[in-house]
């Protein structure tokens, strides 16, 4: 019987809506069935895997970076990545090229690959399902 | 598989968008398609009564199946006392086991 794969197309940069907090609980929750993943990030959502993004404190709520405990969307594609890896699910996350270029994000965390529309076609023709997650 | 899955994460009061893509779930669903509507995110209010009875009280007319995300009714303050009548809260995972079965999704 063939796998059950699911492709997100995410287009939202980080920390703009809840879409990008969505769109990672249905990673999520598709890992945690068994499914397969595909995420091809695009246009704004390319910046979610960049590694450079850090944790801050809040010296208006008086709180260390510890307190503020404030999470970064690299850190969340890391948690996904290794959700699949220890249960054997295949998560494959590809961000357009061009869009990290435009962007200068080159430097994603480990896992995620480079890409380009034509790996989009390739998911969108060999998943199960393939949902687009709008700006707007 | 016949069937599909709309996602609402808009607040259906913002503009008439949502109106429109629920006339169109529910026109499905008057052509004997299954169709469900997944309220996430701002698209949650909808099923907070007495208000939206106006609009989900047509789409359950016509036989549409609504969900609503448990965590958006949490984020909003919404109990589950207070989902319009024939809304069923349910888990992500559910919208991610309908996506499973190959049913057509537009998110909006």
């Amino acid at each position: 019987m063939p796998r059950t794969v699911l492709t997100l197309v995410l287009n939202d940069p980080p920390y703009e809506s809840a879409r990008t907090a969505t769109a990672f609980r249905i990673i999520d929750a598709a890992i945690r069935r068994g499914y397969d993943v595909n995420v091809f990030a695009y246009e704004g959502a390319v910046a979610l895997a960049f590694a450079c993004q850090a944790p801050h404190a809040n010296a208006v709520h008086g709180r260390d970076v510890a307190g503020e405990d404030h999470p970064t969307t690299s850190a969340w594609v890391r948690e996904v990545l290794e959700l699949a890896r220890e249960r054997s699910i295949k998560l494959d996350w590809v961000n357009c090229g061009l869009c990290v270029d435009e962007r200068g994000v080159d430097d994603a965390v480990r896992g995620v690959r480079r890409g380009s529309p034509a790996d989009l076609w390739s998911f969108v023709n060999t998943s199960t399902n393939t949902l687009v997650i709008p700006t707007r | 598989m016949a069937g599909y899955v709309f996602i609402a994460a808009r607040d259906p009061w913002e503009g008439v968008e949502a109106t429109r893509v629920f006339e169109m779930a529910s026109s499905l669903a008057e052509a004997r398609d299954a169709v469900t509507v997944y309220l996430t995110e701002n698209g949650a209010f909808a099923a907070r009564a007495p208000a939206g009875e106006q609009f989900l009280s047509p789409l359950i007319a016509a036989g549409v199946n609504i969900l609503v995300d448990p965590f958006a009714l949490q984020e909003r303050g919404i109990s589950h006392e207070r989902v319009v009548e024939g809304v069923v809260p349910a888990p992500i995972e559910q919208l991610v086991d309908l996506l499973a079965e190959g049913r057509p999704s537009l998110w909006f």
